[in-house]
C-alpha cells in the first residue's frame, strides 16, 4: 500500500473519530428537543417532532463513521492517532506555513472589517496577502502576516473594551499598518530587482482593487460597505463635489 | 397547436431579450466573465455563479438569469483554454479535454483545438437545451402526482447518488458528506414547529444557514488555499494565432457529438453529478468505441470534441431536475437554485402552473448564452489567454476579497462571513481527505425539503411507514437507493469483478471515476 493511501487512512481514522464525536454531540443536544411533550401549544408526537430528521442523520453518521474507522484500522493502528510531529515541525513545512498564513489572513480580515474602513482594510489585507505570496519570501510573509494579525487583534480587543465598532483612529492605525507593510520589507530585506518589482506591483494592485470594487458595489449595486470610514467618506465627498459640478 | 404556441412564446422571448441593448451587453459580459472564471485555475463555474448571484440580487428575474446562465455556460467552456494551452484544466469539467487538446497545441494546432472546443461546446449546450425543453414538461407533469413520500425519497436519492458518483476514494465518504450537508440544513428554527435546532442561543442562526455563503465558502476557500499552498505555476501558454472553427472536423465527428450530448444530458440529469464526470465518461466512451484508440492521447479531435460536447450538454441536463423537481443536477445548478429562490421563484413541478412560460424563457436565454459563448470564444479567446499569465498569487487574493464581499452583500450580514470562513476551511480539509463537496452542497439545499416532506408524509399516515412501500414511485425510488447502496458493498464488488475476470481492485477505487486506460 502506497504512502499516500496510508496517510489517507490515517486521516480517515482521525476524521472518523471526529465525525463520531460530532454525531454523539448532536445526539446529546437532541435529548432536549420536544419528542412527545407539547411545544408552542401543540401536542407533539414522535413523527412530527423536530428531533426526528436530525436523529436519522445522527444514526447515519454514527454507522458510517464506524465503518470508516473500521476500514482505516485495516491499514493503520490506533497508535497513529497520537503520532504527532509537533507544532514547530509542522509549521516548518512550507506548505503548512502557507496554509496557516492564508487562514490567519482571511480570519483577521473578516475580524477587522467591522472596525476599519473597508477600502483601507482591503488594501492592507491584499498588500499582506499578495505581497507575501507574490514576492514569495518566507521572511517577508512572516513579517506581513505578523503585522496584519497584530493590528487586527489590537483593534478588535480595543474596540470591544471601549465598546465601539469603528472610529477614525482605527482607520488611521490601519493606514499606518499599510505604510509599514509597504516600507518595512523594503528596508529590512535585501530584495533583488524582481522581488522589488513584485513587491511594488503587489502594493499598487492591492490599492486598485478596492478603488474599483467600492464604487462598483456602493454606487453601482447600492450595497453599503461593512464599515465606511475616512477613505470611503472621502469618496463620498468627491462624488458629491462631482455631482455639484454637473 | 400547443407546439406552435410554445414556438411563438420562444420566439417572442428571444426577440424581447435581443431588443434590449442592456440585456445583450450583460449577456456578452457575463459570458466573457464566465470564460475567464473557467480559464483561471482555482476558479470554478459554481463560484462564478455564486458571486454573480449576489451581484444580480437587485435585478429582475430575467436579467439575473441572463447573467447567471451566461456565466455558467461560459465557465464550463472556459476551462478548456488552460487544458489545451498549458495542460492544466481550468475547471474539473475540462480535465478530459487536456488529454487531446494539449498534444494538439504542442504540434502547433492550438487554434484549431480551441475552435473545435468552442463549436463543440456550442452544439452541446444547444442539444442540452433541446432536451430540457422536450423532457421537462413530461417530467413536471409526472412530478405533479408526487406527494411528500416521493419528494422525501427523491431528496434522499439525490444525496446517495451524488455521494456515490462523486467520491474519488471510498464511496461512503460521499454519503458522509451528504449527511453533513443535511446536518447543516437542520440548523435554525424548523419550518413546522419553529423550534430552534442547534442555534446555541444565537439569534443569527434562527433563520438557518444561508446557502450562498456556504457555497462560496465551500467552493472558493479550498481552491484559494490549495493553489497558493501548492505554489501552482501555470507555465507559459502555447502560442495561438487564430481560433479556427474547423467545421469539416465537426461534421466528420457528428456521431461522437450526438453520443456525447446524450451522455452529457443523462449525467447532468442525475442530482449533484456534474460536468467533470460527463466529460470523462464521454471521453472514455469515444476512446473505447473508436476504430483507432491508439490515436487517443496524441491529439485526436474526436476525444476533444466528445469531452467538450458532453460537459456543455450537461448544463441542459442539470436544469431538467432543477426546473421540474427543484433538485439541482450539478453544483452550479445548485447555485442557480439558490439564485432563483432569492428572486422568489421556487423551481419544482408547480412552476409549470405558476409560471407557464418560465421554461421557454429559460431555453431562450440558454440559446443566447451559447451563442454569446461561441462569439466570445472565437473572437476574444486570444485576449482571455493573456490572463493566464497573471500569477495565481495576484488573482486568488482578489478572489478572496470577492468571496468576502459577495457573502456579505447578501443580507448585509457580517455573520455570513463568520460562517463562510470556517466552512471554507472545513471544506478544504474534507477535500484533502478526499471527501467530495458536491453531496455536502446537495445536502444543504435538499435538507429542508427532505425534513418537511418526511414529517408531512408521516403526519398524513399517522406515523405509518407503510405508504412508502405501497406507492409505485416510492417503491421504485427505494429499490434504486437500495441497489445503489448494495452495489457498493465490498462483497458485491468482489463478485462482479470475479465474474468479469478483472483483477481485485484497491478498496478505494470508485469505478465511476476510474480514469485509467
Amino acid at each position: 500500500m502506497g504512502a499516500d493511501k496510508k496517510a489517507l487512512r490515517k486521516a480517515d481514522l482521525r476524521s472518523g473519530i471526529l465525525l463520531l464525536l460530532l454525531a454523539l454531540a448532536m445526539l446529546g443536544m437532541l435529548a432536549d428537543f420536544p419528542m412527545t411533550d407539547s411545544y408552542g401549544g401543540v401536542q407533539n408526537v414522535w413523527y412530527v417532532s423536530p428531533a426526528l430528521f436530525p436523529f436519522l442523520i445522527v444514526i447515519g453518521l454514527v454507522l458510517l463513521s464506524l465503518v470508516l474507522i473500521a476500514n482505516a484500522l485495516r491499514t493503520v493502528r490506533w497508535s497513529s492517532l497520537v503520532e504527532n510531529q509537533g507544532f514547530s515541525r509542522w509549521i516548518s513545512d512550507d506548505g503548512n506555513f502557507r496554509f496557516a498564513s492564508i487562514v490567519l489572513l482571511l480570519g483577521c480580515y473578516v475580524y477587522l472589517l467591522p472596525h476599519v474602513d473597508f477600502f483601507i482594510a482591503t488594501w492592507a489585507f491584499l498588500t499582506a496577502f499578495i505581497g507575501g505570496f507574490h514576492v514569495d519570501r518566507r521572511d517577508q510573509l512572516t513579517l506581513q502576516l505578523g503585522l496584519f494579525v497584530s493590528l487586527s487583534l489590537v483593534l478588535g480587543v480595543t474596540g470591544k473594551a471601549a465598546e465601539i465598532e469603528s472610529a477614525p483612529m482605527f482607520d488611521i492605525a490601519a493606514l499606518v499598518l499599510l505604510a509599514l507593510l509597504y516600507l518595512l520589507p523594503r528596508m529590512r530585506f535585501s530584495l533583488d530587482t524582481e522581488q522589488l518589482h513584485h513587491h511594488n506591483q503587489s502594493f499598487w494592485v492591492s490599492g486598485v482593487v478596492p478603488l474599483l470594487l467600492v464604487p462598483a458595489f456602493k454606487y453601482g449595486l447600492l450595497v453599503p460597505m461593512p464599515s465606511e470610514g475616512i477613505a470611503i467618506g472621502l469618496m463620498e465627498s468627491l462624488r458629491y463635489a462631482l455631482r455639484s459640478l454637473t | 397547436m400547443e407546439i406552435l404556441n410554445q414556438f411563438s412564446v420562444f420566439g417572442s422571448a428571444l426577440l424581447e431579450m435581443m431588443m434590449q441593448p442592456g440585456n445583450v451587453l450583460l449577456l456578452f459580459g457575463s459570458s466573457l466573465l464566465g470564460i475567464i472564471f473557467g480559464a483561471l485555475p482555482g476558479l470554478t463555474a459554481t463560484l462564478g455563479v455564486a458571486l454573480l448571484t449576489t451581484l444580480t440580487y437587485g435585478m429582475s428575474l430575467d436579467t439575473a438569469l441572463i447573467a447567471l446562465l451566461g456565466m455558467y455556460v461560459g465557465a464550463i467552456y472556459g476551462g478548456s483554454y488552460p487544458s489545451i494551452l498549458i495542460n492544466i484544466p481550468g475547471t474539473a469539467a475540462a480535465a478530459a479535454t487536456a488529454m487531446e487538446g494539449y498534444p494538439m497545441a504542442c504540434r502547433g494546432e492550438g487554434g484549431k483545438a480551441l475552435g473545435l472546443t468552442t463549436t463543440a461546446s456550442f452544439i452541446g449546450t444547444v442539444i442540452g437545451m433541446i432536451f430540457l425543453v422536450a423532457l421537462s414538461p413530461m417530467i413536471a407533469d409526472l412530478a405533479l402526482q408526487f406527494t411528500s413520500y416521493e419528494f422525501f425519497l427523491l431528496a434522499f436519492f439525490g444525496i446517495i447518488i451524488s455521494g456515490t458518483l462523486t467520491s474519488h476514494d471510498l464511496v461512503y465518504k460521499g454519503w458522509i458528506a451528504g449527511l453533513l450537508g443535511l446536518a447543516l440544513s437542520t440548523i435554525g428554527r424548523d419550518h413546522l414547529q419553529f423550534y430552534p435546532r442547534f442555534t446555541f442561543g444565537m439569534p443569527e442562526l434562527d433563520g438557518g444557514i444561508e446557502v450562498v455563503p456556504v457555497l462560496i465558502g465551500a467552493f472558493g476557500i479550498p481552491q484559494i488555499i490549495h493553489v497558493l499552498r501548492s505554489r501552482l505555476t501555470l507555465g507559459q501558454p502555447k502560442e495561438v494565432k487564430r481560433i479556427i472553427p474547423d467545421f469539416a472536423d465537426i461534421a466528420k465527428n457528428m456521431k461522437h457529438i450526438s453520443r456525447s450530448a446524450l451522455i452529457g444530458v443523462g449525467i447532468g440529469a442525475v442530482p449533484g453529478v456534474g460536468e467533470d464526470i460527463a466529460g470523462w465518461v464521454s471521453y472514455g466512451t469515444a476512446k473505447n468505441s473508436s476504430k483507432n484508440p491508439e490515436n487517443f492521447g496524441k491529439g485526436e479531435p474526436a476525444g476533444l470534441i466528445s469531452s467538450e460536447t458532453a460537459n456543455n450538454a450537461c448544463i441542459g441536463g442539470a436544469l431538467i431536475p432543477l426546473t421540474t423537481l427543484g433538485i439541482p443536477g450539478s453544483p452550479p445548478a445548485a447555485m442557480l437554485l439558490g439564485a432563483l429562490m432569492l428572486h422568489g421563484v421556487t423551481p419544482g413541478p408547480a412552476i409549470m402552473v405558476e409560471k407557464p412560460t418560465f421554461l421557454i424563457e429559460l431555453t431562450a436565454i440558454l440559446l443566447l448564452a451559447s451563442l454569446a459563448m461561441w462569439i466570445n470564444g472565437i473572437y476574444l479567446a486570444r485576449q482571455v489567454i493573456k490572463l493566464l499569465r497573471v500569477p495565481a498569487a495576484i488573482f486568488l487574493p482578489i478572489v478572496a476579497v470577492l468571496c468576502v464581499l459577495g457573502s456579505y452583500s447578501l443580507g448585509l450580514n457580517i455573520f455570513n462571513l463568520y460562517l463562510m470562513i470556517p466552512i471554507g476551511v472545513a471544506a478544504y480539509f474534507l477535500t484533502e481527505m478526499k471527501y467530495p463537496i458536491a453531496p455536502l452542497v446537495i445536502g444543504v439545499i435538499l435538507g429542508p425539503m427532505a425534513d418537511e416532506n418526511l414529517r408531512r408524509a408521516l403526519m398524513v399516515s399517522d406515523g405509518s411507514f407503510l405508504p412508502f412501500f405501497t406507492r409505485p414511485v416510492s417503491v421504485i425510488l427505494i429499490l434504486v437507493v437500495l441497489l445503489t447502496i448494495l452495489s457498493q458493498l465490498p462483497a458485491w464488488k468482489r463478485y462482479r469483478r470475479r465474474k468479469r475476470g478483472l483483477p481485485e481492485a484497491d478498496e478505494g477505487d470508485n469505478p465511476f471515476l476510474n480514469h485509467s486506460d
